[in-house]
């Protein structure tokens, strides 16, 4: 029966950000605080946005320099900023998956590889510490993320009793999506599958540091690439496909509709993929600890 | 106790075998002398009896195995790891201070003793606040062998450990070798460096050909042969083996009954074995 023992798999995760503390404090101060700015500008942008639209946000109450504030936050700067938070999230999110799992690039070393496998550790143990090392990113980003919002939440709170309500919406992305024309299953289950597939990213990346071990970041980036062109030039052939033959638009001469169905389309098939990457990732996980239990009989090489 | 049963290896891709049927036991309580020549496989010995490598399959499909205290250490239960700590001859340090260092591993060890590694640390001359890769090899080696034999772990094996230490060091690491030895472990040193280690062991195995040519202990040794240095007319038919010397030729010669034991020359009796001298 395999073992599991709380205290020793603490000290391997110890053990490890010990070891990589400097790596570990640079990538987890940036996303951390790249997110929390982030949110936190988002959070008070819409009410900015929903202020100086004269909807449900009343802050005649707050001071000068917060109105101030919040004027800048125009409905085309909110989108600017959202737009670029997603992006800019996204991209730190991968590269520090990537980095984290530099973790495994001790097993690629034969002297490291001893150090680490002589451990009094069970493997179990040694590799579920790993993977626990490398989702530290993910909850890194959701504390900052959630922080962001209480902040701008906390802030905004005084001045605006119907902020909660438009702030939790906002919080699911339902809001923006709404506004973009997003219905139904997408547009409620957007952010969750943000998250969802965050952690399958996470579990692809835990596959790749045990199967390329140094090289984990160089590999899973060209096989990220190439997946990535593949749906892109795939995705568009069979969109162009399906608008060519199905006559979606034949009868539209509405440009704003042809928008919201592209977009709707656009949603489907990320949230789609999103769900696909927590599926793959729920495949490989499992043969990551496989993978990881032969070491040791990959060392007779 | 350790046993090797019918153990082969091979590395893959090499149609030489390191070991063919070895079957080696190693008792409780002493110190082993691991000796061989370069390659003789004293390192990948200390690898399959860590579980580190696995036991290749014979030509007759059976699997050999390593059993610490009747465990095969191949399935790496957790309550074998325990009892084991390997010093390998070649390692890398982070870049932490030794004091960070003591913090992260000292608790997988149980019994490890700080005050022990501190008296080690003292006497090699090092301080705790040194940042671990910025040490030259001897005084990584220090520092390593004063963390191995703090773990007080129940089997200790190191790998060449006097490779890189000074000669006041090699000295100070056979006293504390003997100082730090606790009444229910056993040290397997392994060397071809025998000279470095004289005295220290209570048994040698030495390995050549991929098999054990001989494990036996000092004692036996010391009862069965005579080491002494001779004049080159005084060699006669009862010598076993003599190599030219500074004091004249060394000689091993079997021990005539109630003859008094002489001190065991290592170096020496590693030769005669390694020519066949003796079986």
């Amino acid at each position: 029966m395999t073992q599991f023992n709380r205290n020793r798999f603490l000290r391997l995760l110890k053990n490890d950000f010990l070891l990589n503390k400097k790596k570990i404090l640079i990538i987890l101060g940036v996303i951390t605080g790249l997110v929390f700015a982030i949110y936190t500008l988002v959070g008070f942008g819409f009410v900015g946005a929903d202020s100086i639209a004269g909807l449900n946000t009343d802050i005649t109450k707050a001071p000068e320099s917060l109105k101030k504030f919040l004027a800048f936050f125009t409905h085309e700067n909110v989108m600017a900023v959202l737009t670029a938070a997603s992006y800019a999230s996204y991209v730190w999110g991968i590269a520090s998956f990537v980095i984290m799992t530099r973790v495994f690039a001790n097993l690629q070393d034969r002297k490291q590889e001893i150090d680490f496998l002589t451990l009094p550790a069970t493997n179990l143990e040694k590799w579920s510490s790993r993977v626990a090392y490398v989702s530290l990113i993910s909850l890194a980003g959701l504390v900052a993320h959630s922080l962001g919002y209480a902040i701008s939440l906390l802030v905004i709170y005084p001045f605006n009793s119907g902020f909660v309500n438009e702030s939790l919406a906002l919080y699911g992305s339902s809001g923006v999506l709404e506004e973009l024309g997003v219905t139904g299953f997408c547009k409620n289950m957007y952010l969750p599958m943000v998250y969802i597939s965050y952690v399958g990213l996470g579990m692809i990346l835990i596959w790749a540091g045990t199967r390329f071990r140094r090289n984990a970041w160089l590999y899973t980036a060209l096989w990220g690439l190439g997946i990535y062109c593949a749906l892109f030039v795939f995705g568009a052939l069979g969109m162009g496909i399906y608008i060519a033959t199905s006559g979606v638009f034949d009868h539209v001469s509405d440009s704003g509709i042809i928008f919201t169905e592209i977009v709707n389309s656009v949603m489907r098939i990320s949230v789609v993929l999103m769900g696909l990457s927590f599926v793959v990732g729920l495949v490989l996980l499992p043969r990551s600890y496989k993978r990881f239990c032969r070491r040791q009989l990959e060392m007779n090489k | 106790m350790i046993e090797t049963r019918n153990l082969t290896f091979g590395y893959k891709g090499q149609d030489r075998k390191v070991f063919v049927h070895l079957d080696l036991e190693i008792a409780e309580n002493s110190i082993y002398g691991l000796l061989g020549q370069n390659g003789a496989g004293k390192t990948t010995l200390l690898a399959l009896m860590n579980g580190l490598y696995r036991p290749t399959v014979d030509d007759l499909g059976n699997v050999g195995e390593v059993l610490i205290d009747g465990e095969n250490i191949a399935e790496r239960q957790i309550s074998t790891l325990e009892k084991i700590y390997f010093l390998p001859d070649e390692f890398e340090l982070p870049e932490v201070s030794l004091k960070q260092y003591l913090g992260m591993r000292s608790g997988f060890y149980r019994d490890f003793s700080y005050e022990m590694m501190q008296n080690n640390l003292r006497e090699f001359g090092i301080s705790e606040g040194v940042v671990l890769n910025r040490l030259s090899l001897g005084q990584r080696k220090k520092v390593m062998i004063s963390f191995a034999l703090a773990t007080r772990c129940k089997i200790l094996m190191m790998d060449e450990p006097t490779n890189g230490l000074d000669i006041p060091s090699k000295s100070i690491f056979r006293k504390m070798v003997a100082r730090c030895m606790g009444e229910d472990q056993t040290i397997i040193i392994s060397t071809h460096l025998v000279h470095d280690v004289e005295g220290l062991f209570d048994h040698v195995v030495i390995l050549d050909d991929n098999r054990c040519v001989v494990n036996a202990s000092m004692a036996d040794i010391a009862e069965k042969y005579t080491f002494e240095y001779r004049s080159l007319g005084d060699v006669d038919d009862n010598v076993i083996y003599t190599e030219p010397s500074l004091q004249g030729n060394a000689t091993i010669s079997l021990n005539k009954k109630c003859a008094e034991e002489t001190p065991v020359n290592l170096e020496l009796f590693f030769n005669a074995v390694i020519n066949k001298k003796i079986k």
